[in-house]
């Protein structure tokens, strides 16, 4: 049991970590690549009070040392989804379960676009993380669409637990998923593919998808000026919560979202 | 009586009822085992109302196959043996109920 689950590793959620870590509160950040950062791939900073014209790649790896060395605790996984359970609220990601007193969230800026047949059959073929339902398809023939940093090892795992897998790079083709009851075939580019199952691999999903209930807004978790969600206990900073897409404010507000979550802690 | 493990024999027997809910788990499932003790909490305090049972889609691949059960925990509720909606991935409780539409209590 956490006091405070973050999910998100760019700088909004690491500006939370470290707020939290200072006023003594046990944080867990859940996160994929650092690749799959804005601010990894921001170029360079030149808006950001103290570190003048710096690669955005650097000053990440920095803020995510820094978190390390006060303390957080890192789990590279999934996140599929969150839920209040009275006291406390539950994060599934990968094949773990975790548990905290209170969660922000630090998703980043939503991926609105999923592919033709990828709702219909999500659940039913489609799936979002390997290292979840990967030990279903041992033996069968799965499609992995890699979109996030991370995609190839996790379609490395599916082989090593003895899936038929074959690759995709996510952003150079045109998909499409198709069946009956559940998921057969994948088209790329026209090509029809039989298949079990397709692992869809995307770097976030929007936070709306993960807490039933969440109040958003054009695609945007709609937050109070203390960083507070609809919901109890649960808190939202950076790009999630919509513009401005910039490095100060996604900082600034992780700072708010972990004051009010110590505040909700008390 | 709480929550009835189904077996290939027992599957359809069971879900020919009024209102069952059915959760489709692994062992090796992080979130099915998180899953458990919500729904063990709900099978009581919906007793009467709603037959609540579990399936370990490795010791029963055929039912789950048949189910088209591609993800767990799947969560699926039925009514005199047809289905009548599903979800995947952990529930609370509020969501069990919503599944199998009763209200929360």
């Amino acid at each position: 049991m956490q006091d405070l689950i973050i999910i998100g590793g760019g700088p909004a959620g690491l500006s939370a970590a470290l707020t939290a870590r200072n006023r003594n509160k046990s944080v867990l950040v859940i996160t994929g690549s650092m690749a799959d950062s804005g601010l990894w791939k921001a170029g360079r900073i030149t808006n950001y009070p103290g570190t003048p014209d710096i690669p955005g790649k650097e000053l990440l790896e920095q803020m995510t040392q820094q978190a390390k060395d006060m303390g957080v605790v890192f789990l590279h996984a999934r996140v599929q989804n969150a839920m209040p359970m009275g006291e406390t609220i539950g994060v599934a990601a990968g094949s773990e379960f975790e548990e905290c007193r209170a969660l922000i969230l630090a998703t980043g800026i939503a991926q609105k676009s999923v592919f033709p047949g990828e709702k219909e059959f999500l659940g039913r073929g489609v799936s979002y993380c390997a290292t979840c339902d990967g030990m279903l398809y041992r033996g069968k023939r799965t499609a992995v669409i890699g979109l996030s940093a991370d995609a190839p090892e996790e379609a490395e795992f599916l082989r090593s637990i003895g899936c038929d897998v074959r690759y995709f790079e996510g952003k150079k083709q045109k998909f499409e998923i198709r069946g009956k009851q559940t998921a057969d075939t994948l088209v790329v580019d026209g090509e029809e593919i039989p298949v079990d199952a397709v692992f869809v691999l995307r770097s976030g999903v929007a936070a709306e998808a993960l807490l039933p209930g969440l109040a958003t807004d054009g695609g945007h978790v709609v937050v109070d000026a203390a960083q507070a969600t609809n919901i109890p206990g649960v808190f939202a900073a950076g790009d999630c919560t919509g513009a401005p897409y910039q490095l100060p404010a996604a900082v600034g507000e992780g700072n708010k979202a972990a004051l009010s979550a110590v505040k909700y802690l008390r | 009586m709480s929550v009835i493990e189904l077996t290939e024999k027992s599957f359809d027997t069971a879900i020919n009822s009024p209102n069952v809910l059915v959760d489709f788990y692994a062992e090796w499932c992080g979130p099915c085992r998180a899953q458990a003790p919500v729904l063990e909490a709900f099978a009581e305090r919906y007793e009467g109302r709603v037959k609540v049972a579990k399936l370990d889609v490795d010791q029963v691949p055929s039912v789950a196959q048949r189910l088209g059960i591609m993800s767990v925990p799947t969560l699926v509720a039925f009514r005199e043996g047809k289905e009548t909606a599903r979800r995947t991935g952990v529930q609370s409780s509020e969501g069990l109920a919503a599944l199998v539409g009763q209200e929360p209590t």
